[in-house]
Formats: C-alpha cells, sequence, structure tokens
C-alpha cells in the first residue's frame, strides 16, 4: 500500500537500486538519464498525436461540425493517417534556397520545444530533473526558436517565406519582455527559479493573489506559441503559409510538432507558474500518485483555453500586435513587477501577502481599464476628427 | 468596453461547444439542418443525406402504367431528336398503338440534365428522377431499360411534370 502511494517515485527508486545491485554508480546514473529522456521525449511527441486530433474536435465542435471522425471510432487514428500521409510526401527543396539552413531549421526548432520537458514537474518528483535555474533555462530555450524561424524564412528563396518570418521573428521579440517580466514576478514571490520550488510556494495558487501577472503572462503565451489571434505567423490569408511555405513532408511535420510540443509545454509552464503545478487543495500530500494526473488535468484546462480564444477570435493586425506589446502589455508588466515588490517586502506571511497582491491587482484592474477607457475614447475622437476633416 | 465584447464572443463559442454535445447529433430523417435545434449542423453526408426539391434535376428514369404496369414508352424517337448531347438510343417494335419499346439506352456520361428530352415526350413515359448519387468506380454509365425502370419504381412517380 505504501509503494502504490507514490507509485511513480517508487518505481523509478526501486529500479535504480535493483541496477546498482550489479552496476557501477555511474552506469545506473546514465541508464536512469537514458530512460528519463525516453519517457519526456514520448511524452512531448505523444501530446503532438492527442492535440492535434483535440484541437480539430474542438475546434469543429465550437463551429457546429463534428470534426474529423471517419478513422476509427471518434476519429482517433486520424492523426495516424495524418502522419503516413506526410512520411510518403516528396521532400522539396527549392531552387536557391541555401541547402543546409533549409535542412538544419526544422531540427533547431523541435530540439529545444523537447528539451523544455526536462524541467517541467509533472508531479511530486515525477520529473526529468530539478535544475535551479529551471525558468531560466526554458526562456533561453524559447529564443531559440526564433533562430530556426528565422532561417527556415531566410533559406527557402521565397517572399512569403522571409515577410511571415520577419513578422513572427518581430512579434515573438517583442512578446518575450512582458512575458519574462512577469516570470520575473513570479519568482519575486516565490523566491527561486527552481520549477519544483515554485510549485512548492503556491499556499495560494499565484492566479488567485496576482491576476494581473498571470493575464499578461497568458496574452504573450499566446503570442509566443504564434498561436490565434496571434498568428501571424501562418496568416493564411496573407502569407500563403509564413515561414514553412517551402517545406513538405517530414521537415513540414517537424515545424509542425514543434508547434503542438510548445504549446503542451507552455502548458505545463502557465500550469507550474500560476495554477499550483501538481497541488490541489491538499490532494498530493495524501496520494502522491495522483499528482501527475491533477497536473495533466490543470494542463488539459489551459490547453482548451487556448483552442476556445482560437476558435472564438479573429486574427489582430501586425502593428496592432505590436502596439499592445510595447505600449500596454510591457508597461503593465513593469506596474505588476512594482506592486510584486512591494508587496512582498512589506507583508509578512504567506498568505496575508496572497490577499494583499489580490486587492492591489484588482485596484490595478479598475486603473488600467479607466486609463484604457479614457485613452481609447480620445484617440476615437481624434481618428473622427481626421475623418470628417479629409476633403471630398 | 473591448474586455465585455471579449466575454461576450467567448460565451458564444463555449455555448456552442456544450450544445454540439447535448444538442442534435444524430441523422435528420429526410429534413434540412435547423440552426434552431442546436448540435451539429453540417450535414453527415454518407450516412444523412439531405431531401432534394421537387425540381431537382437527376438522372433519367422510365414510368410505367400503374394499372397495366408496362412501360408507357412508345419507341416514338422524340426524346432522340430533342436530346442535344445525343445520348439516347431507342429500339421499338409494332405497328401503331401496338408499337413498345423493346431496348433504351441512357449515356449519362453525356447527359447534361437539360429535361428536353421530357418535355418533348408525349406518353407520360420519362421524367428525371432525383437520383444524384452518380459517381461509379467503372466506365459502364449507359443505363438500359431495366434499371430505367427501376429507378422509377423506386421514385413511384406516374406522371411527368408535377412539380413543374
Amino acid at each position: 500500500m505504501e509503494f502504490v502511494r507514490d507509485l511513480f517515485v517508487n518505481i523509478g527508486a526501486w529500479f535504480s537500486g535493483w541496477l546498482g545491485g550489479f552496476l557501477p554508480a555511474w552506469a545506473v546514473t546514465l541508464i536512469m538519464g537514458l530512460i528519463g529522456v525516453i519517457i519526456l521525449v514520448v511524452i512531448g511527441l505523444s501530446s503532438v498525436l492527442v492535440l492535434t486530433l483535440g484541437e480539430r474536435k474542438v475546434i469543429g465542435r465550437i463551429q457546429d461540425r463534428p470534426g474529423p471522425n471517419r478513422w476509427g471510432p471518434f476519429g482517433i487514428f486520424q492523426p495516424v493517417a495524418d502522419g503516413i500521409k506526410m512520411l510518403t510526401k516528396e521532400d522539396i527543396v527549392p531552387r536557391g534556397a541555401d541547402y543546409w539552413m533549409h535542412l538544419l531549421a526544422p531540427i533547431i526548432i523541435i530540439v529545444p520545444a523537447l528539451l523544455i520537458y526536462a524541467v517541467l514537474p509533472f508531479g511530486a518528483g515525477v520529473r526529468g530533473t530539478d535544475l535551479n535555474i529551471g525558468i531560466l533555462y526554458i526562456v533561453a530555450l524559447g529564443s531559440i526558436g526564433t533562430v530556426a524561424i528565422l532561417m527556415a524564412g531566410w533559406s527557402s528563396n521565397n517572399k512569403y517565406a522571409l515577410l511571415g518570418a520577419f513578422r513572427v521573428v518581430a512579434q515573438l521579440i517583442s512578446y518575450e519582455i512582458p512575458m519574462v517580466l512577469s516570470i520575473v514576478a513570479v519568482v519575486l514571490l516565490s523566491g527561486s527559479m527552481s520549477m519544483v520550488k515554485i510549485v512548492e510556494s503556491q499556499t495560494v495558487p499565484y492566479i488567485v493573489a496576482m491576476p494581473m501577472v498571470f493575464l499578461v503572462y497568458l496574452v504573450s503565451a499566446f503570442a509566443e506559441l504564434y498561436r490565434a489571434p496571434f498568428d501571424m505567423i501562418e496568416a493564411d490569408s496573407e502569407l500563403v503559409a509564413g515561414y514553412f511555405t517551402e517545406y513538405s513532408g517530414m521537415k513540414f511535420v517537424m515545424f509542425f510538432m514543434a508547434e503542438y510540443i510548445n504549446l503542451m509545454a507552455m502548458s505545463a509552464i502557465i500550469t507550474t507558474l500560476f495554477l499550483g503545478g501538481w497541488r490541489f487543495l491538499g490532494v498530493e500530500r495524501l496520494l502522491p500518485l495522483l499528482s501527475p494526473f491533477i497536473f495533466f488535468a490543470k494542463c488539459g484546462a489551459m490547453i482548451f483555453l487556448f483552442w476556445w480564444v482560437r476558435g472564438t477570435f479573429p486574427r489582430i493586425r501586425i502593428d496592432h500586435l505590436l502596439a499592445l506589446a510595447w505600449k500596454f502589455l510591457v508597461p503593465l508588466a513593469l506596474v505588476n513587477l512594482m506592486i510584486v515588490g512591494l508587496v512582498d517586502k512589506l507583508v509578512e506571511g504567506a498568505l496575508l501577502t496572497g490577499v494583499v497582491l489580490l486587492v492591489a491587482n484588482i485596484v490595478e484592474v479598475v486603473i488600467v481599464l479607466a486609463i484604457l477607457s479614457l485613452v481609447g475614447h480620445k484617440t476615437r475622437s481624434k481618428r473622427l476628427q481626421r475623418i470628417t476633416a479629409r476633403p471630398r | 468596453m473591448f474586455i465585455r465584447g471579449m466575454v461576450k464572443g467567448l460565451s458564444v463559442t463555449l455555448k456552442h461547444f456544450v450544445q454540439s454535445y447535448l444538442g442534435h447529433t444524430g441523422i435528420r430523417d429526410g429534413q434540412r439542418p435547423d440552426p434552431t435545434l442546436g448540435g451539429f449542423f453540417t450535414v453527415q453526408y454518407p450516412e444523412e443525406k439531405l431531401p432534394m426539391f421537387p425540381r431537382f434535376r437527376g438522372a433519367l428514369m422510365h414510368l410505367r402504367d400503374p394499372e397495366t404496369g408496362e412501360p408507357n414508352c412508345t419507341a416514338c424517337n422524340l426524346c432522340v431528336r430533342a436530346c442535344p448531347q445525343q445520348c439516347i438510343e431507342v429500339e421499338g417494335e409494332g405497328k401503331g398503338k401496338e408499337r413498345k419499346v423493346t431496348a433504351y439506352r441512357y449515356d449519362l456520361a453525356r447527359c447534361i440534365f437539360c429535361r428536353l428530352c421530357v418535355e418533348s415526350c408525349n406518353f407520360n413515359a420519362i421524367e428525371l428522377s432525383q437520383e444524384y448519387e452518380l459517381s461509379t468506380y467503372s466506365r459502364d454509365m449507359v443505363w438500359d431499360l431495366e434499371k430505367l425502370l427501376a429507378l422509377g419504381d423506386q421514385y413511384g412517380v406516374h406522371e411527368t411534370g408535377k412539380a413543374w
């Protein structure tokens, strides 16, 4: 019974102990590490299968249609059929393309996406590794994807790909700033960059304590994942397909997979930073076995939010997108950071800090909305004047 | 306020998402989709087929005399002459009022569904059916009298031009 209570951790401990019986210590570490890598990669890649089908199903339901339902019960073999189709496609390299860049870009985009999984805390004791700079590692890996996108767009020798890549690089670099500023607020409050410590410090989930920080992070996450309504990267009505216009077959699949691996990883990061990770009302202490399930349930809720928003909002214009980042989210994130820093220094005790932060956040919302409506009104009336003053 | 607008939009999509499970999801029997029902609006084609409108022009069919059960066609060749695509061939035997059709070949691959053959017919013998699933795996698209009569029996029509 005690073994089952914390099943995943105990299986790992038992297996490494069994290996240690006849292998030197370095070999045990190596084998355990390799098994961990395989499990994490399998989680990452299998999430692609589930998420592609799930996304098409949810978007379909939102649009009053059933989504894929031909292959197998409820269409569960649709990702397999898609995979076979993609694998059998011809691999095309356009004339005038930079061959090595064109070849390397899909690899460079998918590897950091998978590397993020190393530090995600899936449950109490269930994780790849507990890096003490976990969240910094994730932010650093997130920037590598930008390079890959620029490589893909530039090496394709196609103006749509290049334009898409430019837009996306502008978007990703702009939205990294409010995102990192929100992460700093979380790190300030939890006092650690380790993903495990961040979860452990959340007696009150940070989404309750600081909803504004969560909101800024969420909007930046949509942009970082280049998902609707910020999907400038694909913008099929404007850019054919964006930076992967010239990719086909397996190379295209790698971009596609990276997108979904990133979606899963981003939901896991949001769960860790703001939703309390594997913790849920003390269940995780009673029965640590359940903690990965709690984590994945929260992840699933976040992923559903991403799909829901994609099914609802139209694409935003590129200049509006950048204006939103620089004129709205960055100042807001800075104010958030200031409030969190002040409250963290002035108020003692976790629960009291949470309450004070919540009150401060609500006050902030009111002020921000007042400023927004004031500025919006002014801008609108100015534009109206300009239009009416125009000679006909 | 655009915040309120966003929440409103999200609630609409969520409503449709939930309704797609609660509302109508089965097979509609000969009904057109109704947006007020909720649930799936799209037609689940192979399982569910839309009823065609009365004047829909599908494949040609032959009609029978309801009393004798014989085909009404007298092999008068009017439809052959009316057809702009020349996709009809008729063979008949007998003279005058006894003349009856023995063979009728209708080339579906050429037919443009113009209904001129039906317009020209004086004997209430042919009509366009509502059959629209006309694609085949082989090229045997010339239909004979038996098949045309069977189609007529299937639709149970005894009079041409009712809907017109």
